[in-house]
C-alpha cells in the first residue's frame, strides 16, 4: 500500500470571493528521512482577525512547509504552535493595517480548529494513520461505503459546540494543546481519509446516516473542483449544509500505482 | 431545518435596526452616571455600531464586509426638523439615510472623539460616534416603527435568504402616538413581525431603561411581576431564537424556555450587553 | 472555443448543408421546405457537433478525463443598500398592507452519482497547484514526465511530476487568488 492520491476540494461561504475563504487545507508526501505523509486542515474564525493567513499557517506548518513540522506529541505540538503564532504576528503584510485593524489584531486575534494527520508504516506490517485534532474539523476513515473511524467522535447534532482550537494569543495555548486529542487506525489497501472543516463534516455526519452508499459513492466519485462545489451548492440550497467555508480534503490509498491524470479545465 | 439559523454573509447580509428614544424624559440622570439616559443610549449604540464595524475587520488591506445594513431611526426630538417626529438619528455624511450598509457605516462617522467608558471605569476612549444624544418632545413609538417597518420591509423583500431583520427598541417611557394611523402599538408591532424572510420573522427586542437603580430584568420568560410598562412591552417582544438564547446564556444569562426579547430598567453596560447578544446573528464562528 | 474547435463547427455546418442539399435532389419539395431541411440540418449538426466538442477528453498520460460542465466561478455580490434602497420612505406608505413576496422555496436534488466517463477515479491523480490549490493548469507532456502550469494569474505557479512519483507538497492558498 505505497500509493496515496490526494486532492483539495474547497469553497467559500456562498456570497464570499475566493480570497475570504478562511479554512485552510494542505498535504504533503514523506519527507524521506521517517516522516510518512501529512495532511492538514483547518478552519479560521470568521470574527477573528487574519483567519485565512492563520489557518493557512497552521496547515503548511504541520506539513513541513513552513518551518519543521511537529511530531504528533502535546510538547512539541506546543512548541509548533508558539513558533507559527511568532510567525503570524511578525507577518510584514501587517505594516499596512489601519488603526481598526491594528485594534483588533491586538485585542480578539484569532483562533482556527485544526486537524492533522500523518500516515505512517505504509510499507509494513502494520499501516496506520495517526491523528490530532482541536475542535471539530473530522477526519473520516471509510472503507467500502462504511465508515470505520470517525475522528473526533462528534454526533451531526453536537457540531459548533466545541470550543477547542488553536489560538494567535500565547495566554491559552498551553491550555488548549491540554485539550488537543490524538487517535489513530489501522489502515487497508482501497480505504479513503477524508478530512472535512465543520460544516462539510457536519453534513456528512448526517448524510452518513440517511444513505451512506449514495454519500460515499459521491465523495469518492469527485474528480472536478466543479463537482464538489456544485454538490456544496446543493445541500446548502437545501438547507442540509450551513452556509460556511467548506473544505474537503480526500486521500486515497492504493498499492498500485495511479493510471490516469485528470487535468481539470 | 429550524429557523433564525442562517449566517451572514456578503450575498445574505443582516439587518439590524436601532430605534431610539429621544423624548423628553431622556434626559434624565441613568443612576450614579451623572449622564443623562440620552447620553448613555448614543454611548451604547455607538458601541455596538463599532462593534460591529470590528467584527466585520477581518484582514489587512482588506475593507470592512458588508455583513449588515444598519439603520437607527430615533423617536421625539428631532434634529434635522425641528419638532417632535421620527427621522434617522445618523449624523454627519449619513445624516437622513435609512439602512446604511457596514463599510460605509465604517467609513462614515460623525466624529472621532473622547467617549466615556461604557461601563462607568475611569477611563475614557477615542472612539468613533455615528449618534448624538438628543431629547424632546414625546414618544411617537408607533410612528418609529411605521418608519422603520417601510424599510425593514423593502430590505427583507430584497435579502429572501438572509437572517431576519433585528429591530431593537430602546425606550425610557410610554407610547403617546397609540393608536397611530388607525392601528395600536400591538398592531404595529405585529405588522413589523410578520415581515419574513426564508429564514423567520422580523425580531423585536425591547430595552427599558430606568433613571433609578432598581433590579434589572433581562429576557424574563414571564410577564408576572413586572412594573409597567414591562407586561406591555413583554407582550411587544419576541421570543429569543435559539442562537442568541445561546449568546445569552454564554454571557452568563439565566434564560429560561419561552424568554422574550426584553430587557427591563436595565443599567448602561447591561445595555451594550443586551444589544450585543442581540444583534448577534448566528455565527459558526469558525 | 479554441481555433480547432471553430474549424470542426463550421466544418459540420457545412456538411450538414451539403447533405440538405443532397437530401433534397431525393424529393420534390417547395422552395420553403427545403430552405427549413437546409436549416434544420444545419443547426442539428451545429448542435451535434457542440455537445462532442464540450465533453473535453484531452489526452493525458494514458487517459482522457471528464469535464463537468464548468461553472461560474466569481461570485455574485449583493448590491449594497445604498445603491438600491430609496432613503427616503413615504410617510403615508402602507407597508404592512403589501402583499409580501412569499418567501421562496428551495427544492433540493439528490446527490448525483459521478459520472465516470472513460476512466477509473479511484485510480486517478487529480492535478492541483502545489502553491495556491487551483485546478486551473496548463500541462506538457514528455512520456513520464509532466510540467505544468498554474493558469491562476495571481499565481502562475510552474513545476514537474513524473508519473508514479507522490504529488509535491500542496498548500491552498486562497489569498494569492484574489
Amino acid at each position: 500500500m505505497s500509493h496515496t492520491r490526494q486532492v483539495l476540494f474547497y469553497a467559500p461561504k456562498h456570497g464570499n470571493t475566493e480570497a475570504e475563504w478562511e479554512d485552510g487545507a494542505a498535504a504533503a508526501p514523506a519527507d524521506g528521512a521517517g516522516r510518512g505523509p501529512r495532511f492538514a486542515v483547518a478552519d479560521g474564525a470568521t470574527q477573528g482577525f487574519g483567519s485565512a493567513r492563520w489557518a493557512q499557517q497552521l496547515v503548511a506548518g504541520f506539513v513541513g512547509d513552513q518551518g519543521t513540522a511537529p511530531e504528533l506529541t502535546a510538547d512539541a505540538l506546543h512548541r509548533w504552535a508558539a513558533d507559527m503564532q511568532d510567525r503570524w504576528r511578525d507577518d510584514p503584510r501587517l505594516a499596512g493595517a489601519t488603526d481598526l485593524q491594528r485594534l483588533k489584531q491586538a485585542t480578539v486575534g484569532s483562533f482556527a480548529t485544526f486537524l492533522g494527520c500523518e500516515l505512517r508504516d505504509l510499507t509494513g506490517p502494520r499501516p496506520r494513520w495517526t491523528a490530532v485534532a482541536l475542535g471539530d474539523a473530522v477526519l473520516f476513515h471509510v472503507r467500502g461505503h462504511r465508515v470505520v473511524a470517525q475522528f473526533p467522535p462528534i454526533p451531526a447534532d453536537e457540531f459548533g459546540s466545541n470550543p477547542d482550537g488553536l489560538p494567535t494569543g500565547a495566554a491559552g495555548l498551553a491550555e488548549m494543546i491540554g485539550r488537543a486529542s490524538f487517535a489513530e487506525g489501522d489502515l487497508a489497501d482501497g480505504d479513503l481519509l477524508y478530512l472535512a472543516t465543520d460544516a462539510f463534516a457536519q453534513w456528512v455526519a448526517a448524510a452518513d446516516l440517511r444513505d451512506r452508499r449514495a454519500l460515499w459513492t459521491t465523495l469518492a466519485g469527485l474528480d472536478h473542483p466543479e463537482a464538489f462545489r456544485a454538490l456544496v451548492a446543493d445541500r446548502r440550497a437545501a438547507r442540509e449544509m450551513v452556509n460556511d467555508d467548506v473544505t474537503l480534503l480526500r486521500v486515497r490509498l492504493d498499492r498500485r500505482p495511479a493510471e490516469h491524470l485528470v487535468v481539470c479545465l | 431545518m429550524e429557523n433564525y439559523r442562517q449566517s451572514v454573509s456578503r450575498a445574505d447580509p443582516g439587518c439590524v435596526v436601532i430605534l431610539l428614544d429621544r423624548s423628553d424624559s431622556m434626559k434624565l440622570a441613568w443612576g450614579r452616571t451623572g449622564a443623562s439616559l440620552a447620553d448613555g443610549a448614543a454611548l451604547a449604540v455607538n458601541n455596538i455600531l463599532l462593534d460591529m464595524c470590528i467584527k466585520a475587520t477581518t484582514e489587512v488591506n482588506a475593507p470592512v464586509r458588508h455583513y449588515f445594513d444598519v439603520g437607527i431611526f430615533s423617536y421625539g426630538a428631532r434634529v434635522g426638523e425641528a419638532g417632535e417626529g421620527v427621522e434617522s438619528a445618523f449624523g454627519g455624511a449619513l445624516a437622513g439615510r435609512g439602512l446604511v450598509p457596514l463599510p460605509e457605516l465604517a467609513e462614515h462617522p460623525m466624529a472621532v472623539r473622547e467617549e466615556p467608558s461604557i461601563d462607568l471605569m475611569p477611563v475614557s476612549a477615542r472612539m468613533p460616534v455615528w449618534v448624538d444624544p438628543v431629547h424632546g418632545h414625546r414618544t411617537p413609538m408607533c410612528q418609529a416603527i411605521a418608519v422603520a417597518g417601510a424599510h425593514v420591509f423593502d430590505w427583507a423583500a430584497a435579502h429572501p435568504d438572509s437572517f431576519p431583520p433585528i429591530v431593537v427598541n430602546i425606550t425610557d417611557g410610554m407610547v403617546t402616538d397609540s393608536p397611530y394611523d388607525g392601528a395600536t402599538l400591538q398592531d404595529w408591532a405585529r405588522r413589523l413581525t410578520s415581515i419574513e424572510t426564508n429564514d423567520g420573522a422580523t425580531l423585536f427586542f425591547n430595552v427599558f431603561l430606568s433613571p433609578f437603580e432598581v433590579t434589572e430584568i433581562v429576557f424574563p420568560s414571564d410577564p408576572g411581576g413586572l412594573p409597567p410598562p414591562g407586561p406591555d412591552l413583554f407582550a411587544l417582544s419576541s421570543p429569543l431564537p435559539r442562537p442568541m438564547v445561546d449568546n445569552a446564556r454564554v454571557d452568563g444569562y439565566d434564560v429560561r424556555p419561552g424568554a422574550r426579547g426584553l430587557a427591563f430598567n436595565v443599567g448602561r453596560s447591561t445595555l451594550l450587553r443586551v444589544l450585543q447578544i442581540g444583534t448577534r446573528v448566528p455565527d459558526r464562528v469558525r | 472555443m479554441t481555433t480547432r474547435n471553430a474549424i470542426v463547427l463550421a466544418l459540420t455546418a457545412v456538411c450538414a448543408a451539403v447533405g440538405g442539399l443532397i437530401g433534397l435532389q431525393t424529393w420534390d419539395l417547395d422552395f420553403w421546405r427545403s430552405v427549413t431541411v437546409v436549416v434544420v440540418g444545419a443547426l442539428l449538426g451545429v448542435l451535434l457537433a457542440f455537445g462532442v466538442l464540450t465533453t473535453d477528453r484531452r489526452p493525458v498520460t494514458r487517459t482522457h478525463h471528464p469535464t463537468p460542465a464548468v461553472a461560474e466561478r466569481e461570485p455574485v455580490f449583493a448590491q449594497a443598500a445604498s445603491s438600491s434602497e430609496p432613503e427616503t420612505k413615504p410617510a403615508n406608505r402602507t407597508w404592512w398592507a403589501e402583499a409580501p413576496a412569499p418567501p421562496a422555496t428551495t427544492t433540493a436534488t439528490k446527490p448525483q452519482e459521478p459520472l465516470r466517463q472513460g476512466y477509473d477515479v479511484d485510480r486517478a491523480v487529480v492535478a492541483q497547484c502545489p502553491r495556491c490549490g487551483d485546478f486551473r493548469l496548463d500541462l506538457k507532456q514528455d512520456g513520464e514526465s509532466c510540467a505544468f502550469h498554474c493558469r491562476n494569474p495571481n499565481c502562475g505557479h510552474r513545476w514537474e511530476w513524473r508519473a508514479g512519483t507522490p504529488w509535491p507538497t500542496t498548500v491552498v492558498r486562497r489569498n494569492l487568488t484574489g
